[in-house]
């Protein structure tokens, strides 16, 4: 009947011990050849949830720490750890959906000596994220944990060659709120790094070796309730020597060998495994003060071994397989300053590739120029473009173009900036394809008065690989801040349509230059998304701090088997005071987020499980007291 | 889990006592003067008397209270009642020390609609107390009541923009009614009424006599004008009404020169001290230009500098110097000889 009672009353006797402990607080403490610093907050939080009619609530301890420290000396063996439980919503775009706890942690070793070392290791458990979807501000709330652990180790004799061993291995799992599975990944790295340097020859050489293992529910995409499983692992050798050359020259040559398995257990097995070599070389000169030149080659006997690992950090993205895909790359350009504020290029590029069997060329012609002006009346210009012309094995393949302008204008209290770009008939990674695009970014501000302060801007992008239909990427956005005083109002509106790439974290746009036709059709999707919301920010008196924020989203995502709607809204409210040492603190989170399945027609596809809308409400209210223990 | 973070705080041998740094030794000069550091000040913990019990108690309960420091201090003046008041640009307002009533008070206009104060630079005193302080960037200069309450401006033209280009100096002779301002960037010594009307300019852009580089810092006293000319390395004394006396310094990195010099000030013997922010030293010369000694160098222990800036020497000839890198005010005290003995030296 009294267990409330019990509570508050085992939570203050915890108060007063942690408040006594205090008593002594005045510097660094010392153990034997040891230095130590502590402090943090402690405290003491009331919080409640609603989940889907769900509810819980109660009082609990809140705190995180700070504990840095010696042996014999900073140098010899420093260290710090900074753990963290039921972390405070203001710490998540979330708010306190979840009670985060974790720690982060570091050991540094024989800094400023010849052989240093480091171990670090960070936990988090309980974490709210974001499982990314383009164009949508908010993403879709996911849960989880992760961990990671580094190991580093360096030998830097002087006159020697340096040597440089690392390892990391992290592991993770998330799942979306409101759906069933969960995705996860677990990633191992391998470093080896050496340098030296004699008669000016700057030499390098590394190995690198990855590990990806992953899991994940395509809730978005083929609708499975079965994971899909893939393991993807590569091993990357490189090496590369650099000298300079009279006339402010250099000249350097780069190897990289990459070779990589990639593994798919679940739905369909199948594996698929590739090795590729690239070799490159450039030599810079400036012949004349206001000239410059340069010449460079590369050989790649597979394109394609690099591609997933420019898409997503995981790599773990299948590409087609294309079987060859060798390419052969001369260029050679010049640059020279005119004027003070006009600068002409020209540049030729020759390129083969050979892939199914046939080979393809192009040779392109370029030139181009950057102006700058600066006056008073019109404001700042800034141009620049570039005119180039290809020439391929079935002749003359048409002119492209790049250029660009900013612009800068101060008038009458306002300060207006404007940039813009275009391009026409631009290269990709593989011959067959150009790409063109344009993009524009605009805004003014401007000081209305004391403290008193607004600004609206403007922003989009379009892109598309011209030889594909339905290759093309859009987004738009629309966002105003204004603020008085100490209080500020802000509000946005965007919207984005386009091809992405399923990954462990999210969605990810496909990079301009890549043809989607080169990677795995089940990896990609058409999605499109709009977004809007606002936010308030006050801080009405001294140490308080308020501030509210709404945002709504909603989109699609579309693959060869199903359509998938989403939708979420979120608000979130907090609000904290410190008086001296306290602070008071306490907060409102309500997320609605709902994902609906729609099969395509004739596929049978019955839509995602879990796909009713999820309302998940929190809320908080504690205190706390930063202690300088020792 | 208490128990557990005891258990260390119980074994280990907790450095409860704060390092005192020892004060420098004495400097002893020609004919028993001396050169003695007295303390340092920086922020309003130092002006607290004893703090009694139940403070003790809610000190512990929520914390200490945030004392207010100083963060770039600039300037110092020096009122009758000895109040120190040090102008900090850092912190966008200016500190008022009373080191004899042990009280602290923050004045800032940083956030007023009308006549924001934004970089206050160097302050003066009049005879009844009322502050005068520079604003190198709004152009203006602010005059505060003795209790801290703002009374006026200076310089304000319509629609609220500042006369000077950029005032930095400042001195007050409440005996003639007279105010004289720096403008450093216009290269001149303006001489205004107590209302603000400009009487007169002094100087402009040169090398030569009564010609300033960048002129900040200002010291009347007697019938004399003495103005840092701080590009040319030099202090140049001038009459009252602008006429060229003498001048003292040259560039150089040697004792008697100047690299960087920064605030002036006159003992009661009317020896010139002037501080070089480079090399974070005091010299001290006779009205001759002749150097008779110097005191300081850089570091951050008691009696040595970072970046020096304002100085002010008291009725008392206690010598307050703003050692702003180190975010603090040091006091030294000069004894210099008896009044007899100057006027025998005389």
């Amino acid at each position: 009947m009294f267990a409330w009672l019990t509570k508050v009353r085992n939570a203050g006797w915890t108060l007063v011990g942690f408040l006594l402990l205090a008593l002594p607080a005045a510097a660094q403490m010392e153990v034997g050849e040891t230095n130590l610093t502590l402090n943090g907050n402690v405290g003491v939080a009331y919080s409640g949830a609603n989940d889907q009619g769900n509810s819980s609530h109660g009082l609990g301890l809140v705190g995180n720490g700070y504990l840095a420290g010696s042996y014999y000396n900073p140098n010899f063996l420093n260290f710090t750890v900074q753990p963290f439980y039921n972390r405070e919503q203001s710490d998540s775009v979330f708010g306190s959906l979840t009670n985060a706890g974790g720690v982060n942690s570091t050991v540094n070793l024989f800094n400023g000596s010849h052989f240093p070392a480091s171990i670090s290791f960070n936990k988090l458990t309980n974490s709210t994220g974001t499982y990314g979807i383009p164009g949508d501000e908010v993403g879709l709330a996911e849960t989880g944990g992760t961990q990671n652990l580094g190991l580093s180790w360096s030998e830097l004799l002087p006159g020697l060659p340096t040597f440089t061993a690392s390892y990391s291995m992290s592991s993770g799992s998330t799942s979306i709120l409101g759906t069933p599975g969960q995705d996860s990944l677990t990633d191992k790295t391998v470093n080896l790094l050496s340098t030296y340097t004699v008669r000016g020859f700057r030499m390098m050489g590394g190995f690198t070796h990855r590990n990806d293992d992953g899991s994940f529910v395509d809730v978005l995409g083929s609708g499975e309730a079965t994971p899909m499983t893939s393991g993807n692992s590569s091993n990357s050798y490189t090496a590369s020597v650099t000298h300079p050359l009279p006339m402010q020259g250099a000249f350097g040559v780069t190897w990289l060998h990459t070779a990589y398995d990639f593994d798919s257990e679940e739905p369909v097995s199948s594996s698929s495994s590739s090795s590729s070599d690239n070799l490159s070389g450039n030599v810079t000169l400036r012949p004349a003060p206001k000239l410059g030149v340069g010449i460079n080659a590369t050989y790649t006997d597979n394109l394609l071994g690099s591609v997933p690992q420019s898409i997503v950090n995981s790599g773990a993205v299948e590409v087609s397989n294309l079987g060859g895909f060798k390419s052969v790359l001369l260029a050679a350009n010049g640059n020279y300053q005119l004027l003070r504020n006009l600068s002409v290029q020209g540049v030729v590029t020759h390129e083969d590739q050979k892939f199914f069997g046939q080979t393809y060329s192009a040779t392109q012609f370029g030139g181009g120029a950057n102006y700058n002006i600066e006056h008073p009346l019109w404001g700042g210009f800034d141009f620049y473009g570039s005119v180039f012309d290809v020439v391929n094995q079935n002749g003359n393949a048409g002119i492209g173009f790049v250029g660009g302008v900013n612009y800068t204008k101060k008038f009458d209290g306002w300060v207006v900036e404007a940039n813009g770009t275009y391009s026409q008939n631009v290269q990709t990674q593989v011959l067959l394809y150009t790409t063109s695009g344009f993009s524009y970014l605009t805004n003014a501000r401007r000081k209305l008065a004391n403290r008193t302060y607004f600004m609206a801007g403007f922003s989009g992008m379009h892109s598309v690989v011209e030889e594909s239909a339905g290759t093309s990427n859009s987004a738009e956005r629309v966002s105003s801040a204004f603020t008085y005083r100490t209080y500020s109002l802000t509000g946005f509106y965007s919207k984005s349509e386009g091809t992405a790439v399923y990954t462990s974290t999210g969605l990810v746009t496909v990079p301009v230059g890549v043809p989607t036709s080169i990677l795995s059709p089940s990896a990609l999707t058409q999605y499109n998304s709009k977004s809007y919301g606002f936010s308030l920010g006050a801080t009405p008196v001294r140490r308080l701090i308020i501030s509210a924020a709404y945002a709504k989203s909603n989109g699609s995502t579309v693959d060869s088997t199903l359509t998938t709607l989403t939708n979420n809204n979120l608000f979130n409210f907090m609000m904290q005071y410190r008086l001296r040492k306290i602070y008071v603190s306490a907060g409102y989170t309500r997320l609605g987020q709902g994902l609906t399945g729609q099969g395509a027609a004739g596929t049978g596809a019955t839509g995602t499980t879990g796909t009713s809308p999820l309302v998940v409400t929190s809320y908080y209210c504690g205190i706390s007291r930063w202690f300088n223990f020792f | 889990m208490v128990v557990l973070l005891a258990a260390p705080a119980w074994a280990a041998k907790v450095n409860t006592e704060k390092t005192v740094d020892p004060a420098p030794p004495d400097l002893l000069l020609e004919g028993g003067r001396k050169l003695h550091y007295e303390r340092s000040f920086s922020s309003e913990r130092e002006m607290e008397g004893k703090r009694g019990f139940f403070t003790k108690l809610l000190d512990i309960a929520i914390g200490e209270p945030e004392h207010p420091h100083l963060v770039r201090p600039y300037s110092i003046a020096v009122d009758s009642r000895g109040r120190a008041i040090v102008t900090d640009p850092g912190a966008n307002g200016i500190h008022i020390f009373d080191l004899e009533e042990h009280k602290y008070k923050f004045i800032e206009r940083r956030d007023k609609d009308k006549d924001p104060m934004r970089s206050p630079q160097c302050v003066a005193v009049d005879a009844e107390d009322n502050i005068y302080v520079t604003d190198s960037e709004t152009g203006k200069i602010f005059v505060f009541e003795p209790s801290g309450k703002f009374r006026r401006t200076i310089g304000s033209l319509k629609g609220g923009e500042g006369y000077f280009k950029r005032p930095t100096g400042i001195a007050v002779d409440s005996a003639a009614q007279r105010i004289y301002i720096t403008d450093t960037l216009r290269d001149k010594v303006y001489v205004m009424d107590m209302n603000g009307s400009i009487l007169q300019t002094i100087g402009h852009r040169g090398t030569g006599e009564v010609e300033f580089n960048l002129p900040t810092e200002l010291l009347v006293r007697d019938q004399n004008l003495f103005v840092v000319d701080a590009m040319n390395f030099r202090v140049q004394f001038l009459g009252r009404s602008g006429t060229y006396q003498t001048s003292v310094g040259r560039l150089g990195d040697m004792s008697g020169t100047m690299f960087r010099p920064k605030g002036i000030g006159m003992d009661s013997e009317g020896h010139l001290y002037v501080v070089d922010g480079l090399w974070g030293v005091v010299q001290v010369f006779d009205r001759e230009g002749h150097l008779l000694y110097y005191f300081g160098s850089r570091g951050t222990r008691s009696g040595q500098f970072q970046l020096p800036a304002g100085l002010f020497i008291d009725r008392d000839d206690r010598i307050f110097v703003v050692d702003s890198y180190n975010r603090r005010v040091q006091v030294f005290r000069y004894f210099g000889l008896p009044r007899q003995a100057q006027g025998e030296r005389r």
